[in-house]
């Protein structure tokens, strides 16, 4: 078989002592970055371009992958332990998989995120070496009115992610859209809700909101508890591996998740960000009991990891096979081949096959690794969590401090966390859940940037939209979402769910 | 005990990559630490040289800024460093240089924009592009490329308008403020009449990936960008804007062979000190800049990705800049060009 | 007043309170048309919809029941906040190994139950991790003393 033939050749590529070695160093440097919000993958990458130039292109871009999927791995786990999202895809491992740690299961939940990922990063490195061409064909078909349409539903699901108050839910999702507003407008450059402060011309940024609604906000609750302990304590750790039980609990959660993140982990305009979220709104949708999720359901964190480290392979596809970078990540890594004399395009696999088939090659050697790195960290992980309370908050405050500075080198950012730690406490307080208001804040921009584009070319008219066929059917499912979540009807199946625990 | 022996071993690897990750980075900072030399024009270079480079790592501007770097390492044997300062469409990190100590040790990697449009855009710039620099040389230029979907039935420049004539819809053009394809537009409308509806972007990428799904029919950017996308077949290159044809694309006609001789902006890149630096000092610098320009191996480097070597004097790049920044200020003018991001 | 849930009139006041200061601030804002969004037509939707959603909620919350609120203390919040806010503004005057210093300090202070000793021997050891791993360690450019 070509295919076979192919990857044969990858690997060849791949087990050379040097590429190993830079593929092992991307990864653990990633999971080393994961694991500290703030410095992300893309800031790790931009700082080591410069020094790739002498690895040679296969080298380097092997070990630029490693770091952007080692840092999927690594920001799992400060979602898990400490409630900290470092990625925009893991705000919604921070929903179970928190409450798994504060239960005493951190152990099952980072092992669970580790299977999860690693079996997702090999399912996606086969579709890639098998499809990314006819995958990259069909992401094409996505244009402006496709792309509104899919993010529309995406938010509409994120309701469904919520577990209390419909109404509530909505209105979060509407003050995250409203505050992915701030900024300077990208069609007329106007500044919108800046208050005349350059540092906001760019938007909030990512982690620097995520830091203070989910992190800071969470230690202000911890402390509110009599003698500012938390619930966790070495004797509440059972077991750190998972049971036979729960083992078949994230199986097809897993499998789910993963055909759902490497799909949409295909579409260059954002559809990666959706992973996650549209994983888990599945998993709580089609649950028998869908209470348990958001009080440390292990499928919750099986299908949102599985799918982000999915999506986060797949997304690879336009620019291996397109020349197309779909997020800053993949943007850098142009940047580090160009740098090479090598101009990635549609004919990169013909022209560069010992780089394509060694890139892919090397994301499977790199996954491995990665969980080999990865389960005995979880020992060392649980032991740190079980420091006591008085000593673990204010070491997660300065990281949260640091790496707020580090995002841009300036003070602003950590004012920025000091301002969404406070209104995270209000949302706690007033029972309004924070990961509608963060779903809202990262699909903002691009819902807005998308609407106003196919309206554009929609000369204004909304019904043009039935020559979009694809785009139609996302409406049609977002439609019959609302109405299956504001028909009274289905309110009391909710509840009726609700009171099957 | 097993414990304290597992969680030491963590804290070393986490050590051991912090080490060799500020290794890296701290090459960058050396340079900013080192100490002024007294006697500057006599025996410059004797410390590391900073280039700073005002786009992300990875497109045009850097790789050019690492161009340079790479040929002075080489010629005076010192660590030059390439230094991102990115921000304000580049304003941010000209500011810088020309605010510099003008030593010869700071040099900026200057483009279009923020030496020739800026000073017409923004009204409060923290620089003046005429005044703040002594210019060292320049290294290329990259022409900017006409193309579109290849299912659109228009082969040339000609064709297209009269496409665009016949047709009563708009051509879907997409479009990202502030760079070299802006610019061009404009002028193409003022000369062809071209019925376009503008899409804005915020950058070439999502824009080139919405032309090949056509979901646009017109899109402008720089050669470097476009080649592989043009040598793939995914995109229909009409015309290159410039005097020559490109020797990468040389089936590919001119805008002036398509008779438009005006529709012509070209994004270039050169090296600027700050104003003050000793005249020695830019001479030494252009001369190695320019020998290394004019090898095969440097030529090939920027001809492969599209560009043209210019390889001019301090005087000819400072005339150019003189010509460039009152020329721009008309054509801003005389097309209502505002400053979008 | 009669509330069936406090928390959820309070939300609701919140929700609509910022819809109301998003469509205040956001008057000046082009609208522009439908097929020509100005910078101010989303927004002033999304605050006009937030707006009527606060409202619904707020005035639901006087028969509909729901949660009563939590308890709250307004000490560790105003202590946190004002010593992460401390940090901000001093890290690039008096250097991280200070700033850091006050922050631990100011972060112990929010909670119960603190031996001086070991709020000292923290923020000492969390400064130095500071001063190591991330200022000469990651080479992230902190001023590092306050000389």
């Amino acid at each position: 078989m070509h295919m076979l033939d192919n990857l044969a050749m990858g690997f060849g590529v791949i087990f050379t002592a040097n590429n190993l070695l830079y593929c092992l160093f991307g990864a653990i440097l990633g999971t080393l970055v994961g694991i500290l919000p703030g410095l992300g993958p893309a800031a790790t990458i931009a700082m080591l371009l410069p020094s790739t130039y002498a690895l040679g292109p296969q080298a380097s871009l092997i070990m630029l992958a490693g770091i952007y999927y080692g840092a999927q791995y690594g920001g799992s786990t400060t979602a898990i332990l400490v409630n900290l999202p470092g990625e925009s895809s893991s705000v919604v491992t921070c929903l179970d998989g928190h409450q798994m740690a504060l239960q005493g299961r951190a152990g099952q939940a980072l092992a669970t995120a580790a299977l999860g990922s690693f079996f997702a990063g090999c399912f996606a490195t086969l579709l890639i070496a098998a499809f990314a061409p006819l995958l990259s064909e069909a992401a094409l078909a996505f244009g402006p009115a496709e792309y509104f349409s899919l993010i529309l539903l995406g938010l509409i699901a994120a309701v469904i992610l919520a577990s209390g108050d419909v109404l509530k839910a909505i209105a979060m999702v509407t003050l995250g859209l409203l505050l992915g507003c701030v900024g300077a407008d990208l069609n007329s450059n106007a500044q919108r809700f800046t208050f005349g402060l350059p540092e906001l011309d760019d938007g909030l940024d990512f982690v620097a909101v995520a830091m203070g609604v989910f992190g800071i906000s969470e230690i202000l609750v911890n402390l509110q508890q009599p003698g500012g302990a938390r619930t966790v304590n070495r004797d509440s750790i059972k077991r750190l591996w998972l049971s036979r039980e729960e083992f078949k609990q994230i199986t097809w959660p897993t499998i789910r998740g993963t055909l759902i993140g490497s799909l949409l982990g295909i579409l260059p305009g954002g559809g990666a960000l959706l992973g996650s979220f549209a994983s888990y709104s599945i998993e709580k949708k089609i649950a028998r009991a869908p209470s348990r999720f958001g009080k440390g359901a292990i499928e919750g964190v099986a299908a949102p990891e599985s799918a982000n480290n999915a999506g986060a392979q797949t997304s690879f596809i336009p620019l291996l096979t397109l020349g197309i970078p779909s997020n800053a990540v993949m943007a850098l890594m142009v940047g580090a081949l160009m740098v090479q004399g090598i101009a990635p395009g549609p004919q990169l696999i013909s022209e560069q096959p010992a780089l394509f088939w060694g890139v892919i090659a090397s994301m499977w050697v790199g996954n491995a690794m990665l969980i080999v790195l990865n389960l005995p960290l979880i020992g060392i992980w649980i032991r740190l969590l079980s420091a006591p309370y008085k000593l673990l908050y204010p070491t997660i405050l300065l990281i949260c401090c640091i790496g707020a500075y580090s995002l841009e080198n300036s003070a602003f950012s950590i004012l920025v966390v000091a301002v969404f730690g406070v209104l995270g406490y209000v949302f706690y307080l007033l029972e309004c859940e924070a990961a509608p208001f963060m779903l809202g804040f990262i699909l903002g921009p691009l819902l807005e940037e998308y609407l106003r584009r196919s309206l554009l070319i929609a000369r204004g008219n909304p019904l043009e939209v039935v020559n979009h066929p694809i785009a139609l059917v996302f409406l049609l499912v977002s439609l019959a979402l609302v109405l299956l979540i504001l028909l009274p009807n289905f309110r009391r199946v909710r509840v009726e769910a609700f009171q099957e625990e | 005990m097993n414990h304290r022996r597992a969680s030491w071993k963590t804290w070393l690897i986490a050590l051991g990559t912090a080490l060799t990750l500020g290794s890296l980075a701290s090459n960058g900072q050396a340079a900013s630490n080192g100490q002024a030399a007294g006697n500057a024009q006599a025996d410059f270079p004797n410390k590391p040289i900073k280039i700073i480079a005002t786009y992300q790592p990875g497109g045009t501007n850097d790789i050019m800024a690492r161009l340079a770097a790479d040929i002075w390492s080489k010629a005076f044997n010192v660590p030059v460093v390439v230094e991102n300062r990115t921000g304000s469409s580049g304003n941010l990190g000209t500011g810088l240089v020309a605010k510099a100590k003008p030593d010869g040790y700071t040099l900026l990697a200057g483009t279009f924009g923020p030496i020739t449009t800026s000073p017409t855009l923004y009204p409060d710039l923290p620089y003046d592009p005429l005044k703040d620099f002594a210019p060292v040389g320049r290294l290329a230029t990259v022409p900017n490329v006409i193309f579109v979907n290849p299912s659109l039935p228009a082969n040339s420049l000609g064709e297209l308008i009269a496409l665009s004539k016949r047709r009563a819809e708009p051509l879907k053009f997409g479009i990202v403020y502030g760079g070299t394809p802006q610019f061009l537009v404009a002028k193409l409308q003022r000369t062809t009449h071209l019925n376009l509806l503008e899409i804005p972007y915020k950058g070439g990428t999502s824009a080139l990936n919405d032309l090949i799904g056509n979901h646009l029919d017109l899109y402008i950017d720089n050669l470097p960008l476009v080649l592989p996308q043009i040598r793939g077949g995914t995109v229909k290159a009409l015309a290159v804007a410039s005097q020559q044809r490109s020797p990468q694309l040389p089936d590919v006609p001119t805008t002036a062979e398509a008779g438009y001789p005006d529709v012509e902006v070209s994004a270039w890149h050169g090296i600027l000190a700050p104003a003050g630096t000793p005249p020695q000092v830019i001479e030494k610098l252009n001369q190695t800049l320019v020998a290394a320009l004019h090898t095969p191996e440097v030529r090939e480097r920027i001809e492969r990705q599209g560009g043209t070597v210019i390889a001019d004097s301090p005087e000819q790049f400072a005339a150019f800049i003189r010509s460039e920044v009152p020329r721009w200020a008309s054509v801003i003018h005389q097309n209502n060009i505002t400053a979008n991001e | 007043m009669n509330l069936a849930s406090k928390t959820n009139f309070y939300a609701g006041l919140l929700f609509a309170g910022i819809g109301l200061a998003a469509l205040v601030l956001g008057r000046g804002y082009a609208m522009g048309t439908a097929a020509r969004m100005g910078p101010g037509y989303f927004p002033t939707l999304l605050a006009g919809l937030l707006l009527v959603l606060g409202l619904v909620i707020g005035v639901r919350a006087f028969w509909q029941e729901g949660p009563q609120p939590r308890p709250f203390k307004p000490m560790p919040l105003v202590v946190m906040t004002v010593s992460v806010v401390l940090f901000a503004l001093l890290v690039d005057r008096l250097g991280i190994a200070v700033a850091t210093v006050i922050l631990t300090v100011g972060a112990r202070l929010a909670a119960p139950q603190r031996r001086w000793l070991e709020v000292v021997l923290l923020a000492l050891a969390l400064s130095a991790a500071a001063v190591v791993i991330f200022g000469y360690g990651l080479g992230i450019p902190f001023v590092l003393w306050p000389f």
